[in-house]
């Protein structure tokens, strides 16, 4: 068998922000979290066990962030996501009565019924409930790479304290070390942010490579040798590899990507807004209506007219599309290959929520794409950057460019005139909690006060409130979190600053926004060496 | 009020009664400049500056550390303050500095962070020992995804397929009808359907949920007892005709 002439590097960054409420029984946000469960992460999971079962060679790099992480392993969420798919089952279970003489839905409501009981007993009793557990085993099992995120998610080009970007990344790495028992090779920076500096921080923590947006690396300087097809080191000794242009469009462009083939499950048309109100209502999150996860429609076209889905069909397609990408990938790694003096890397990095959840064959797709790169061609491999990075640790020194991979290519989606007015206080939480950091402190309850401002701060940090303000979706929820977290750390600081802390509030705090329980707010402890970063960034 | 809490959310502090001038980058040729000025602090500086025509200037310097020139002074009132600032250059080194400015000179008050705005375009300069590769270049007609949904979180935005766009005007109107099949059989009495199996409370009460296609639907329901020696049978028809 002759050897691969280039590399595919396929990323899923798997996210969500901490959207635990154990204050109300049903929550719209924790919704996201179940959805993604049953329609993503899961039939991840079961995609790789039969990967794993039938010996096939895959190698999938994947982001899980701390946020997405640590809900995955709360016991509260656990037991509400069980509950969650008991009543889709119950409402699967009424569906196949209800279609009984629709020939055309009929076989859809089993299929529903089919996966959500699947996923219960794949999650009670394969999988105990932990899916971060899960994910590991795969890693260890050499299917997947795993790499590490920021603690929160927090967008570091806008942080102006470079302690505030220290700790979002230490405390994501050491997440990470406590989860998978290894260090992280590869970081997956928030929405691809990067700004010139922050590579010397993941320097500090081990970090050995990182992805950015196309021309975060075509920026840079001097321009790089080969473009995106090869990484190249940061100042600071970091690997950025560059996102490839062609096949991302392929999948992510709206116009032209595999998702919008007419064939494949329409997201939008779901029973909770097509049936009797009070039918679905005892299913949906809200009293208004919304996604139940059971949908019947096909994208069928540009129309209102929706037909019915067919998963054979759709199937088919996904197979088709995950040939047709294979062979692009050969006909650019083929061209790639005439010019360089070394084998190309294809990186294609996608939102792993993006399989399954918002293209429904997404998970068939790529599993049809590794089996194809294995057993139907020879001209390219899957690996990981941090393979390739052993493979090829030579390579060039520049500057690589600011950039995200968010609308435009910089920091506009999360700094723009509808969400500005949260820096101002993220700024100033940051440099209040650097200076409370810098002292030492006795009194186990304001050690406490101190590790539950550092939560607060980091999670009033999240990018995804940013996003969502600008999105124009769920705007009132990113208002309600951003201002809770700011409040919250506040009213504590004040108490640390006074030397008396409610300690009531407080333990309400630590329950509810139970995140990183380790926490120890001396990460926040300004170093030499940060300062010195700071000039940078 | 908030959807998630029984109490109103207070509203955030307008000032911290902190001194900070903070320049954020947002693109290419834009920076985000935001700052509070403390009342001790001007009353300081005004001391010093005992001029009666003083000014608050917001300076933008430009260049590297050691190198910096003034490109410009906007005068500000504001003490607590943000402001948007157009910088022509791109890929420069810029720090944004507040002054009081009177007659007889200048105090400085507050001195921002330092920023590198992004190029925006491939660079000129080469590495000679890493000579770029032309061909490799010519597949980037556009240096990123402009206009397309390539930001993650999808979960939350619009999907960027195949979202039916919003049709003007046009007067909606769709109708579905379901059928409740409901009744009672003596408890333990054997039901079906269009001879299937279907369950039955313990009191011998049923109802089943249909949808009801158009046409006529035949329902054939039949008890057997639970000795099976006696067997009824009712045929409901239902015909669906919509004009």
């Amino acid at each position: 068998m002759s050897s691969p002439k280039g590399i595919l590097a396929i990323i899923l960054h798997a996210h969500l922000p901490f959207v635990r409420h154990p204050e109300r029984e049903r929550n719209l946000e924790e919704l996201w979290l179940f959805e993604a469960i049953t329609e993503t992460y899961l039939p991840l999971l079961m995609m790789f066990d039969r990967l794993g079962s039938e010996q096939i060679p895959c190698r999938i790099t994947m982001s899980i962030t701390p946020t997405l992480g640590s809900m995955l392993q709360d016991q509260l969420l656990q037991q509400r996501y069980i509950r969650h798919l008991d009543l889709l089952i119950e409402l699967s279970e009424k569906e196949i009565e209800r279609t009984r003489f629709q020939p055309q839905f009929y076989p859809l409501a089993q299929m529903y019924h089919q996966h959500f009981t699947r996923c219960r007993q794949l999650f009670v009793e394969k999988y105990q409930c932990d899916l971060v557990k899960a994910f590991a085993a795969v890693q260890e099992q050499g299917l997947l790479e795993i790499i590490a995120s920021a603690a929160t998610h927090g967008f570091l080009p806008l942080m102006d304290q470079a302690m505030a970007v220290d700790a979002q990344i230490n405390i994501g790495v050491n997440w990470y070390r406590r989860q998978f028992h290894r260090d992280p090779e590869g970081f997956w920076l928030p929405e691809c942010g990067y700004a010139p500096g922050i590579d010397a921080i993941l320097r500090k923590y081990g970090i050995k490579y990182v992805i950015l947006d196309t021309h975060g690396v075509t920026y840079s300087r001097p321009r790089p040798r080969y473009a995106t097809y090869a990484p190249v080191y940061s100042p600071a000794g970091v690997a950025f590899f560059g996102r490839d242009v062609e096949s991302s469009k392929q999948v992510w462009s709206s116009t032209e990507g595999y998702p919008g083939d007419f064939n494949y499950r329409e997201f939008y048309r779901d029973i909770g807004f097509d049936l009797d109100y009070d039918y679905v209502r005892p299913y949906l999150y809200s009293d208004q209506r919304g996604h139940t996860g059971i949908k019947y429609y096909r994208i069928t076209g540009k129309t209102a007219d929706k037909q019915p889905y067919c998963p054979h069909t759709a199937r088919e397609k996904a197979a088709e599309h995950a040939g047709n990408f294979m062979f692009n990938r050969e006909k650019q790694v083929e061209y790639l290959c005439q010019h360089m003096d070394r084998q190309p890397v294809i990186v294609a990095p996608y939102d792993a929520e993006l399989f399954g959840h918002w293209w429904f064959e997404g998970p068939q797709w790529l599993e049809f794409l590794i089996r194809k790169i294995a057993f139907d061609q020879t001209t390219i491999k899957l690996g990981t950057p941090g393979e390739y990075l052993k493979q090829y640790p030579i390579n060039q020194v520049v500057q690589p460019s600011m950039s995200s991979w968010g609308f435009n290519g910089y920091n506009e989606v999360w700094l723009d005139e509808c969400n500005d007015w949260i820096y101002r206080h993220l700024s100033v939480m940051a440099r209040e909690m650097i200076d409370l950091a810098n002292a030492e402190t006795d009194s186990p309850i304001i050690y406490r006060a101190l590790n539950q401002a550092a939560r607060e701060l980091l999670l009033a940090q999240s990018s995804d409130w940013a996003f969502i303000m600008k999105a124009g979706t769920m705007t009132e929820y990113a208002v309600y979190r951003t201002n809770s977290h700011i409040q919250q750390f506040w009213q504590l600081t004040k108490g640390i600053r006074s030397g008396w802390i409610d300690e009531q509030y407080l333990a309400q705090l630590e329950a509810k926004n139970n995140i990183f329980p380790d926490l120890d707010y001396r990460v926040y402890r300004e170093t030499v060496a940060a300062r010195t970063v700071v000039n940078i960034i | 009020m908030n959807p998630h809490s029984a109490l109103p959310i207070p509203p955030l502090p307008s000032a911290y009664g902190l001194p900070y001038l903070v320049c954020l980058v947002k693109n290419v040729n834009w920076v985000y400049v935001f700052w509070e000025l403390t009342p001790e602090q001007l009353q300081h500086a005004r001391v010093q500056l005992p001029s009666q025509n003083v000014r608050k200037v917001l300076r933008v310097l430009q260049g590297p550390i050691g190198q910096q020139q003034i490109l410009l002074d906007m005068t500000i009132t504001d003490d607590v303050g943000e402001q948007y600032i157009y910088l022509p250059q791109s890929g420069d080194c810029y720090q944004m500095e507040i002054l009081l400015v009177g007659e007889t000179g200048a105090i400085l008050l507050l001195s921002s962070n330092f920023v590198i705005t992004p190029f925006g375009q491939v660079s000129s300069s080469e590495d000679y020992q890493w000579a770029a590769i032309e061909e490799l270049y010519q597949h980037f007609p556009t240096p990123f995804m402009q206009n397309q949904a390539s930001s993650p979180q999808l979960w939350h935005i619009s999907s960027p397929m195949g979202k039916i766009p919003p049709t003007k005007e046009e007067l909606e109107l769709e109708v579905n009808t379901e059928l409740i099949l409901y009744g009672r059989t003596t408890p333990g009495a054997v039901l079906f359907i269009q001879g299937e199996a279907m369950p039955t409370k313990p009191d011998g009460s049923f109802s089943f949920r249909y949808a009801l296609p158009e046409g006529c639907s035949i329902f054939p329901i039949k008890v057997v007892s639970r000795s099976g020696a006696q067997t009824k049978t009712l045929v409901p028809m239902i015909t669906r005709e919509t004009y």
